[in-house]
C-alpha cells in the first residue's frame, strides 16, 4: 500500500515536471493577461490616468456601444468589418473550389502551380504590402495596365475592395492546398458512378466534388469568419495608426488606434473583450455543429468499451 | 484512373477530342492565374533595380532599363535600403528572436505534449482541456492583454518582450501530442524494462521518432516569428529593437523613392522565399498538419 502511494507521488512529480513550463507559461502569458485586461476594462486606465485610475464599472462598454460622439467609429467599424467578410469569405471558398478542381483534373505541373500560388504565404506580410502599395499607386503597375489613374488605397470607394482582393490573392495558395487534398480524398467510385449516369464535368463538380468537400467548405467559412473579424493589420501597415480613409476603418484597426494612438488601455481592453466574445460565439457554434455528431459517437464508443470491460 | 480508361473504351473519339480542348482551356486559365502571382514579384525585383525617373517614364519592363530602354542595374537602391533598414542591427534582432523562440518552442512544447500523450498524473485531462480552450482566444485578442502583462512585468521595449509571450504554443503542443500518441508504446516499454529513465526514454527514443513533425514545427515557428509585425509594433517603440518587419514598415512610411522601398521589401522577403523553395516539402507538410486538425 505504501509503495503504491509512493509510486503515485513519483508518477505525478514526473508528469508535472514535464508540464511545469506549460503551467508557468499558461499562467503568466495566457491567464494573467486575460484577467488583467478584464479588470482594466472596468477602469479608466489610460495615458491620462496612468497612476490615478479608478473603477468605472461597465462604463467603457456602455459608452462604446451607445456614445456615438466619443466613439463615432465603433458601429461603422463593425459594419466595415462585416463588409470585408462578405467580400472575402465567399470569394475565397469559390476560388479555392474552382482552382482546386482545375488542378485535380489530371493535369501536368500540379506541384508547380501549387508552389507558385503558395509564394505569398511565405512572403513577409509587410513586404507584400510594400509591393501592393506601389503597384496600386496612381502611377503604379495596375493603373499602367488599365491606363487609368485611380488612387486605389486612398479612395473610399475602392480601398476596402482592394484589401479584400489582396487577402484573397495572398490566401489562395493555402486554400488550394487544403481544398485540393480534400478533393483527392473523395472516393473515385463516386465519379465513376456519376460518369455512368452520364454526368459531365460541371455536373460532377456540382454533385460529387462540392458535396464531397463540404467539411472543408465549412472549415473555410468558420476560419474565414474568425480571421475576418480580426482584419486590420494590413490597414495598419499601409496607413500607420491613423487614416483619413474611413472605408477601411475596421474594428481591429480601431482597436490599434485606441491602443497605440489614443493610449486608452481601458477602452482597448474592453474592445478586445468584445472581439473575444464575437469570436468565441463563432467558435462555439462551429464546435456545436461540427463536433455534435462526433462527440456523441465517441461517447457511444466509450460506453461500448465500458460494457466490454 | 480506372474510370477514365472505361470512359475511353466506350467513347474513344468524342472523349479524346473534347478532352484536348478542355485540357488546353484548363492550362490557359491556370497559367493566367500564375501570372498574377509571378508578375508582381518580377515587377518588384525589376523596379527595385531601376531609377524612379526611368520607372515613371517607361512603366513596366521585363528588365531593369533606363529612360531610353538601355539595360541598367541600380544597386545603389539596395545600399540605400540597407542603411534605411539599419539591416545589421535589425537582422540580428530578428535572428535572436526567431532562434530562441524556435528552440524553446520545440523543447518545451514537446515536453508538455509527451506528458499529455503518455503520462498519467493528477488532473491531466482537465489541464489539457483548459489549454485547448485557450486556443480559442485568437492572437488579436491577446495583443492588448499581452501588452498589459509585459508592461506590468516591466519588459516592454526589450527583445525579451518579443520572446516570452510566444515561447510556447498550445497549438503546437496539440499537434505534437497527436504524434506522440501514434508512437508504438512497446518501444518505450522495452526501454523501460532495460532500465532507462523517463527523461532518457523521452530524449533518446521518443523524440527522434517524431523528428519530421519537429522539423515542420521548427520551420513554421521560425517563419512566423520572422514575419510577425503586430506584436513588435505594439510592444516595442525603441528603434534599436526593431525587427525586419517593423523596420520595413518604417521604411515604407518614410520619404524614400519607391525603388528603395521595393529593394527593402526584396531584401526582407528573399530569405524566407528561398528557404521555402529549399524546404518546400516540410513547409507544405506543416500547413497540411495544421489544417487536418481543423
Amino acid at each position: 500500500m505504501k509503495a503504491h502511494t509512493g509510486q503515485k507521488i513519483r508518477r505525478n512529480a514526473v508528469g508535472y515536471a514535464f508540464i511545469l513550463p506549460l503551467i508557468l507559461y499558461f499562467l503568466v502569458f495566457q491567464l494573467a493577461p486575460m484577467l488583467i485586461a478584464l479588470i482594466i476594462s472596468f477602469t479608466n486606465y489610460s495615458l491620462e490616468h496612468l497612476f490615478d485610475y479608478t473603477f468605472v464599472g461597465f462604463e467603457n462598454y456602455i459608452e462604446l456601444f451607445t456614445n456615438s460622439v466619443k466613439y463615432p467609429m465603433f458601429w461603422s467599424s463593425l459594419k466595415t468589418t462585416f463588409f470585408y467578410i462578405l467580400l472575402t469569405v465567399p470569394a475565397n471558398i469559390i476560388l479555392a473550389l474552382i482552382v482546386s478542381a482545375l488542378l485535380n483534373s489530371k493535369i501536368k505541373g500540379e506541384k508547380f502551380f501549387k508552389t507558385i500560388f503558395y509564394i505569398p504565404s511565405v512572403t513577409v506580410g509587410v513586404a507584400i504590402m510594400v509591393m501592393w502599395q506601389q503597384m496600386l499607386a496612381p502611377d503604379g503597375l495596375i493603373n499602367q495596365i488599365f491606363s487609368s489613374n485611380v488612387d486605389f488605397l486612398n479612395d473610399d470607394a475602392t480601398a476596402l475592395t482592394v484589401f479584400a482582393f489582396m487577402s484573397i490573392w495572398g490566401g489562395l495558395g493555402y486554400n488550394v492546398l487544403i481544398m485540393l487534398s480534400a478533393m483527392k480524398n473523395i472516393d473515385p467510385s463516386l465519379y465513376e458512378a456519376a460518369e455512368i449516369d452520364g454526368a459531365g464535368a460541371v455536373q460532377k463538380f456540382l454533385y460529387v466534388t462540392v458535396p464531397g468537400v463540404m467539411p472543408t467548405i465549412f472549415f473555410f467559412l468558420v476560419t474565414g469568419l474568425i480571421s475576418g473579424f480580426q482584419v486590420g493589420e494590413q490597414m495598419l501597415i499601409i496607413y500607420g495608426d491613423t487614416t483619413m480613409v474611413q472605408g477601411v476603418y475596421t474594428y481591429v484597426y480601431g482597436l490599434y488606434y485606441t491602443m497605440r494612438r489614443s493610449c486608452n488601455y481601458a477602452v482597448a481592453s474592453a474592445m478586445s473583450y468584445f472581439l473575444f466574445v464575437i469570436i468565441l460565439v463563432i467558435s462555439l457554434v462551429q464546435f456545436r455543429l461540427q463536433n455534435g455528431g462526433r462527440l456523441l459517437s465517441r461517447r457511444k464508443k466509450k460506453e461500448a468499451v465500458a460494457n466490454e470491460g | 484512373m480506372k474510370g477514365d480508361k472505361m470512359h475511353k473504351l466506350r467513347f474513344p473519339r468524342r472523349v479524346s477530342g473534347w478532352s484536348v480542348a478542355k485540357k488546353t482551356a484548363v492550362y490557359v486559365v491556370l497559367i493566367a492565374l500564375c501570372l498574377t502571382f509571378i508578375v508582381p514579384y518580377i515587377w518588384m525585383i525589376v523596379t527595385s533595380l531601376r531609377t524612379e525617373t526611368a520607372y515613371i517614364s517607361t512603366g513596366f519592363t521585363l528588365l531593369p532599363t533606363n529612360e531610353s530602354g538601355k539595360l541598367e542595374f541600380h544597386f545603389e537602391n539596395y545600399t540605400e535600403a540597407l542603411t534605411a533598414l539599419d539591416l545589421g542591427k535589425v537582422f540580428v534582432n530578428t535572428l535572436i528572436v526567431c532562434a530562441v523562440n524556435t528552440v524553446a518552442n520545440l523543447f518545451l512544447n514537446s515536453l508538455a505534449a509527451y506528458a499529455f500523450a503518455r503520462m498519467r498524473f493528477f488532473a491531466r485531462n482537465g489541464i489539457f482541456k483548459v489549454c485547448l480552450f485557450s486556443m480559442m482566444v485568437p492572437g488579436t485578442v491577446m495583443l492588448v492583454p499581452n501588452y498589459l502583462i509585459c508592461d506590468f512585468l516591466g519588459i516592454t521595449d526589450s527583445l525579451t518582450a518579443l520572446i516570452l509571450p510566444f515561447v510556447m504554443s498550445v497549438y503546437n503542443i496539440f499537434l505534437l501530442r497527436q504524434q506522440f500518441m501514434g508512437v508504438d508504446k512497446e518501444i518505450e516499454e522495452a526501454a523501460k524494462i532495460e532500465g532507462a529513465g523517463v527523461f532518457r526514454i523521452y530524449f533518446r527514443i521518443v523524440l527522434p521518432l517524431v523528428k519530421p513533425m519537429l522539423i515542420v514545427l521548427g520551420i513554421t515557428t521560425f517563419m512566423w516569428n520572422y514575419s510577425n509585425y503586430l506584436w513588435p509594433y505594439i510592444v516595442n517603440t525603441d528603434p534599436s529593437l526593431r525587427t525586419l518587419s517593423t523596420s520595413l514598415a518604417e521604411l515604407m512610411g518614410a520619404d524614400y523613392d519607391l525603388t528603395v522601398k521595393l529593394a527593402g521589401a526584396v531584401v526582407v522577403s528573399a530569405p524566407m522565399i528561398i528557404i521555402f523553395f529549399i524546404l518546400q516539402k516540410f513547409i507544405i507538410g506543416g500547413t497540411m498538419a495544421g489544417a487536418v486538425k481543423g
